[in-house]
């Protein structure tokens, strides 16, 4: 047992508990002071991401056999720290750090349950970081059900408002079935194979617990229909949480209904966790060579249909909420891209552009927040003249919006760049790639859209937005990150290259030899 | 009386299973539509008893434990849910949850 | 970092960390936004200065980093690389000294031209962006970053010229230089994406290194899409339609876009890209005619304008033709005489420019020279300097415009050894639009300043401009001459030695590009041929305007000329229909088919799409599984346009829970057949 890996979760879980307890302490007119703890949860878990007793090689190599190291387990192998869990912690600890600043300033007006949202957010987080962890399936469901559950609550978290009750029971009745297909599919698995664990652990030269990455590659397990339908329900189970085809109808509703800075978080973290293991699964069955040839066509499928789905819902959308909504739909398309085509250029882009959508999307909802707390509305009519209202936010959304359309010089573009590219790898995979650049140059046109308004139309509110502190440091944040992102994007690219290459997705030029 | 095998567990958990999709799909009424999710729940659960047994180690029990839990938080939420969905709209059916729509 | 590069980043940024400070503190502070983008433009002006003057020490230099290197795999084995930068060379140095001298005039000039605007801030905001970039542009040592600032001036010129959009004409003016430019915007890009295939980069000494990757039939269709988009930027026919409309921008912004800058960006295009596009001599041909039609064209059009700002914008177009016209000829001198004329006349022509501002300012926003007269006396600065700059125009002696006319005569009659002939009728040609720029420019001059004032009540309240604006008058009319000496041998050399650098390449592969020497028998002729062609066109041009506009029987004598040229005078009044061709051709043409897809999207799909609406109201009333079973089949059928598709997907999100449940349970299950049926397969 291993706990010093468990640092961060432990820290996040405490810091929730005492953010609890802290608020039953309180007196009513103090509470207001309570983001401050919540918001340092996030960072001192990020600051323990970076202790050194964390940096344990993820792999170690036995008789030139690249092997999962024991000491970067723990939990008896249930908790797996590698490179990509590390860097999507820290991305959520960013995500979940800069939606606490967002959200100060709606819950003061909601004037009740402080302490509960404060802590919901962070178990929340801890449940994101078990996601990036997750090393079997009964770790992986029940750290996506923490995550779930709690986005239940917290998208319903305005009980006066109709619209976002309706929001928490659609999220629940949607997440619900999925979840329940996801099980079905892991029965399968667990039918097929005998295991719910992705790798064996080996205890002094003798393996006591076979493992399904183990099981694939020795051809012990061998390829079947049961496990490619266990194998698919579980894809599209994950699928629902980031928001893929066809369990993605949830999402425009979801956005439009939920506070604006749960949809904020939802749009990030919990899409982020859902990709996270959708990687890891795909990693373990990557192993088997013709499972990947069929679970190839079937993400390809997904990704354009997603694609397609997200970009053409967005064009007729009338409420920024909800065009955000389609949006994330279409971009988690683009990272399916990535992870059909699953070779390490794609993974690589994939992990790219997860990163990049954290800060991506967080600036445009803190902007949409910031704006329609002065226009209470979320009509993109309400954006018309917004750059001679406030320049800077428009400036920050337009930059925000850019980056989500994949224009130079904005991070975003190498994240699109990347995940496009890595599917010209395979004559198979080519089709995807021209679905992808078609998708870009529908997104522009409802991204601009929205742009041509904030600069090209009269306002129709004359009301000018007061900026926070807190939501300054948040855009300043974002903004920085996306703009030294897109000029200076080599440190993360390589890093993301870097994890890419410890994740070891079997070695396979498919479909004629790559030039 | 032949034995029972593992092949008769799966087709009653698929049945099961199928029984709470086919209420999940039909039903109007939330909690009659919660119950049903319950359903598929145990559906699976029954199959990862049965696997569990076929390939004689815990580790499907185990799952089905956490099953169990998981979903009675989900419940907890869901009926909190209804609860002031009742309240805003006055109603428990699904039909009064259509505002958020396009 | 070494030195030049550092002060040419310096030079570049800071026009833009004016726009950005102007942003930030306009909204609150008003009254300083002038001072900040007249402080920062002085100091990228300063650099400029250091870097033309330290051009010996500096040289060539090129200042690049990696924007990021990534192994894609699929291009070639070599990681992906791209690298940005920028490149320090004279052509540069000389045309940054042009820009940031301009810019910074016009910057100071707008603080009294524009006093008491609306718009101020703005104004200045955008006027920081454009100049930043014109830098980037100059600046950049690849086509990509060539091309982002391309694109970025164009919509800042859009804001500039569009500066009065309440007004009809200022908004439709800015319309059309965008979408004009555009067009030409295409033939660059296709030309850009033809270099990236062949030589698989798009950095200038890549693309210079493997010119002969280039098949030779693609060499002219390359160099025809460069000069497409330059054709468009810098104003040629047919393309140049956009610049006279443009009037409609404030004046100051006519001096910077029209003189300086924007117009220039095509030449220096061409300029730059001289390695490549000098392998065909077709295309160098064409160039030239293009850029001689133009020439005439623009002058004959220019005779028949009133409008004071109008004559100085057809004289631009005019101007520019004779830059391409030199620069489609192909040799040493050729390649000088362009890019040198590009740098005395955005020097006469700013000054031009800014004195129409100060006489347009000075008689109460009054543009048209018929109401004029007299007003020497009233504005003697502004009168005196934008004679100068007249004499410069003109070509007369030892005036900046004297020495680049001079030297794109001669290098016409020099020729390359190609199509001689058609050099030798392009140089008689040019030197009738000589002629008539001398003639054209002074009727503008002794309309404006001499003569009786024609309205009393404009020359009564006349009044010279203040400090503000006369500097910038006073010192580029003083450019107006100086420009002609000496600094450009050393930034723009035309010895065989000092082409290293930037035309080094081309001797390697250019059958067309000729070299002519310092004892060149060809180039001493053609010297002195030029020198007696421009002296006499020039004083030729500027007598006939003296007469028609001075003295007493140049009236009637304007009659007879224009009785005798007769449906001419009337043509070129009507800017020879180009504009009504173009509204005809393009606009008319484009107008149909919005149209016509305007009607087929209302009459049918709008149709198609409610009638669908209906049958799924009505179905979904009696069952949901109908409702989506019909939606979703339309949805599979709608893959032609894609607003409707969004629309139908909008109407299969009906938000009822139970919809997408069924929706949900539905697609997997199709997901799964699909799957299972194309694993079986």
């Amino acid at each position: 047992m291993n706990l010093t890996l468990l640092l961060p979760e432990i820290i996040v879980i405490v810091g929730g508990l005492a953010v609890m307890l802290r608020d039953l302490w309180l007196p009513a007119d103090r509470k207001d002071g309570l983001w401050a703890w919540a918001l340092a949860v996030p960072l001192i878990a990020l600051a323990a991401t970076f202790l050194p007793q964390l940096d344990v090689a993820a792999r170690i190599s036995v008789d030139g056999a690249m092997i999962v190291n024991p000491e970067a387990t723990a939990l008896s192998g249930s908790f797996y720290l590698d490179g990509m869990s590390m860097l999507l912690k820290r991305a959520f600890c960013v995500a979940a750090a800069l939606v606490i600043l967002m959200s100060r300033e709606y819950l003061s007006e909601l004037n009740r349950g402080q302490g509960e949202f404060w802590s919901l957010a962070l178990f929340a987080l801890s449940g994101m970081f078990f996601c990036a962890s997750a090393n079997d399936f009964m770790s992986l469901f029940v750290a996506l059900e923490v995550v779930t559950v709690s986005f239940f609550v917290l998208v319903a978290f305005k009980r006066s408002s109709g619209t976002s009750i309706e929001a928490g029971l659609k999220l629940l009745v949607m997440g619900s079935l999925s979840a329940a297909l996801m099980l079905y599919g892991i029965a399968f698995v667990y039918g097929a194979s005998g295991t719910v664990f992705f790798d064996q652990v080996v205890v002094n030269g003798e393996v006591t617990r076979t493992g399904l990455r183990d099981l694939l590659a020795t051809g012990q397990l061998v390829y079947s229909t049961e496990l490619l339908i266990g194998v698919m329900l579980i894809f599209l189970g994950l699928g629902f949480k980031t928001s893929a085809v066809p369990l993605h109808v949830w999402v425009p509703d979801v956005y439009q209904g939920a506070p604006t800075p749960v949809t904020a978080y939802l749009s990030v973290g919990s899409k982020l966790a859902g990709f996270v293991l959708m990687l890891r699964v795909l990693e373990v069955f990557s192993r088997s060579g013709p499972m990947v040839d069929s679970l190839t066509p079937f993400l390809a499928l997904v990704a354009a249909v997603t694609l397609f789905y997200g970009n053409l819902g967005a064009l007729p959308q009338s409420n920024i909420k909800r065009l955000l909504g389609y949006s994330s739909i279409g971009q988690c398309g683009y990272i399916l891209l990535g992870i059909a085509s699953a070779w390490t250029v794609g993974i690589s882009g994939t992990l790219f552009y997860m990163t990049a959508y954290v800060v991506t999307n967080l600036a445009a909802f803190a902007v949409v927040i910031l704006v329609s707390r002065a226009t209470n509305s979320h009509e993109i009519d309400d954006y018309s003249g917004l750059g001679r209202k406030n320049p800077l936010l428009a400036a920050a959304l337009t930059v925000a919006l850019l980056s989500l359309a994949g224009v130079p010089p904005f991070i975003g573009f190498f994240g699109k760049f990347m995940l496009i590219g890595s599917t010209f790898g395979s004559d198979e995979l080519r089709w995807l790639g021209l679905v992808g650049m078609v998708n870009v140059v529908i997104a522009l046109y409802y991204y601009l859209c929205v742009i041509k308004r904030i600069y090209m139309r009269e306002e129709r509110h004359p009301a000018k937005s007061v900026v926070p502190l807190r939501l300054k440091v948040v855009l300043a944040i974002s903004m920085a990150a996306l703009v030294i992102g897109g000029i200076a994007p080599q440190f993360l690219a390589d890093k993301t290259a870097e994890i890419a290459e410890e994740l070891q997705f079997a070695p396979r030029p498919r479909g004629g030899e790559h030039r | 009386m032949a034995d029972i095998t593992t092949s008769h567990y799966i087709v009653l958990s698929a049945l099961i299973f199928a029984v709470g999709l086919f209420g999940v799909v039909t039903r109007k009424n939330t909690v009659i539509i919660l119950m049903s999710l319950e359903l598929m729940l145990n559906g699976t659960n029954l199959a990862f008893v049965a696997f569990s047994r076929h390939w004689g180690n815990l580790q499907g029990q185990v799952f089905t434990f956490f099953v169990i839990a998981v979903a009675a938080a989900e419940a907890a939420v869901a009926l909190a849910i209804i609860i002031a969905l009742n309240r805003v709209r006055k109603g428990v059916t699904l039909d009064e949850a259509t505002e958020l729509k396009g | 970092m070494e030195t030049g590069p550092l002060l040419a980043v310096v030079c570049l940024f800071m026009p833009m960390l004016s726009a950005l400070l102007i942003a930030v503190l306009g909204g609150r502070m008003p009254k300083i936004c002038d001072l900040i983008g007249i402080g920062t433009m002085g100091v990228s002006l300063l650099c400029a200065i250091v870097l033309g003057l330290g051009h010996a020490t500096y040289g060539a230099q090129t200042w690049e980093f990696t924007w990021i290197t990534m192994d894609v795999g699929w291009v070639t084995s070599e990681p992906l690389s791209w690298t940005l930068g920028i490149t320090v060379d004279g052509l540069t140095t000389a045309l940054l000294l042009v820009v940031t001298l301009v810019s910074f005039l016009v910057h100071l000039f707008s603080k009294g031209y524009m006093h008491g605007d609306d718009r101020y801030v703005d104004f200045y905001r955008w006027l920081g962006l454009f100049t930043f970039s014109m830098l980037g542009l100059i600046l950049s040592d690849n086509l990509l970053t060539l091309f982002v600032f391309w694109e970025v001036m164009g919509l800042a010129s859009y804001k500039l010229i569009g500066h009065y959009f309440f007004k009809q004409s200022a908004f439709m003016a800015c319309k059309k230089a965008f979408m004009t430019t555009r067009v030409g915007d295409i033939g660059m890009f296709l030309a850009l994406l033809a270099i990236y295939l062949y030589t698989d980069s798009l950095q200038f000494k890549e693309i210079f290194a493997n010119l002969d990757m280039i098949p030779v039939g693609a060499q002219f269709w390359i160099a025809m899409g460069l000069f497409m988009g330059a054709a468009g930027k810098s104003a040629q026919f047919p393309l140049h339609i956009w610049l006279p409309d443009a009037m409609e921008g404030p004046t100051p912004v006519s001096a910077l876009i029209h003189a300086a800058t924007m117009v220039a960006a095509g030449v220096y295009l061409v300029g730059r890209m001289y390695t490549l596009i000098v392998l065909s001599p077709g295309a160098l041909v064409i160039i030239s005619i293009i850029g001689c039609f133009t020439a005439l064209m623009a002058a004959s059009i220019a005779f028949t304008r009133t409008d004071i700002k109008q004559v100085l914008a057809y004289s631009t177009v005019s101007q520019l033709g004779f830059m391409f016209t030199a620069l489609g000829v192909g040799s040493n001198i050729a390649w000088k005489a362009g890019l040198f004329h590009l740098a005395t006349h955005a020097m006469f022509k700013a000054c031009l420019f800014l004195g129409s501002g100060s006489v347009i300012h000075g008689c109460h926003h009054l543009q048209d020279m018929t109401k004029m007269g007299g007003l020497r006396k009233k504005m003697p600065i502004t009168a005196m300097t934008y004679l100068v700059a007249c004499l410069a125009i003109a070509g007369f002696p030892f005036t900046a415009g004297f020495w680049s006319k001079d030297m794109i005569l001669q290098a016409l009659w020099a020729g390359n050894g190609h199509f001689d002939d058609v050099y030798k009728i392009i140089y008689v040609v040019l030197a009738l639009a000589a002629a008539m720029t001398a003639a054209y420019m002074f009727r503008s001059y002794f309309l404006t300043f001499e003569g009786k004032p024609r309205d009393q009540h404009v020359h009564d309240h006349a009044h010279e401009s203040p400090w503000t604006m006369t500097t910038g008058l006073i010192v580029l009319a003083t450019m107006a001459i100086a420009a002609g000496y000496k600094w450009h041998d050393a930034l723009l050399p035309n010895s065989p030695g000092g082409l290293e650098g930037v035309l080094s390449p081309i001797a390697t592969f250019a059958k067309t590009f000729v070299i002519h020497g310092e004892g060149n028998e060809v180039a001493h002729h053609a010297h002195t041929i030029a020198l007696y062609t421009s002296l006499t066109v020039a004083f030729g041009g500027m007598i006939l305007a003296g007469v028609w506009y001075m003295t007493a029987f140049g009236v009637g004598l304007r009659q007879k000329m224009r009785a005798m040229i007769g449906p001419l005078y009337g043509w070129a009044s009507g800017k020879f229909f180009i504009d009504e061709f173009v509204q005809m051709v393009f606009i008319n043409t484009s107008i149909f088919f919005a149209e016509l897809t305007s009607w087929i999207d209302s009459a049918l799909l709008d149709g198609f799409v409610d009638g669908t609406g209906s049958v799924t109201m009505k179905t979904g009333a009696a069952s949901g599984v109908a409702d989506d079973a019909i939606v979703d089949g339309a949805v599979t059928l709608a893959g032609n346009s894609a607003w409707w598709g969004g629309a139908l997907l909008g109407r299969f999100q009906s938000g009822r829970i139970r919809n997408y449940l069924f929706g949900a349970v539905a697609s997997v299950a199709l997901f799964a057949v699909v799957m299972l049926y194309i694993v079986a397969r």
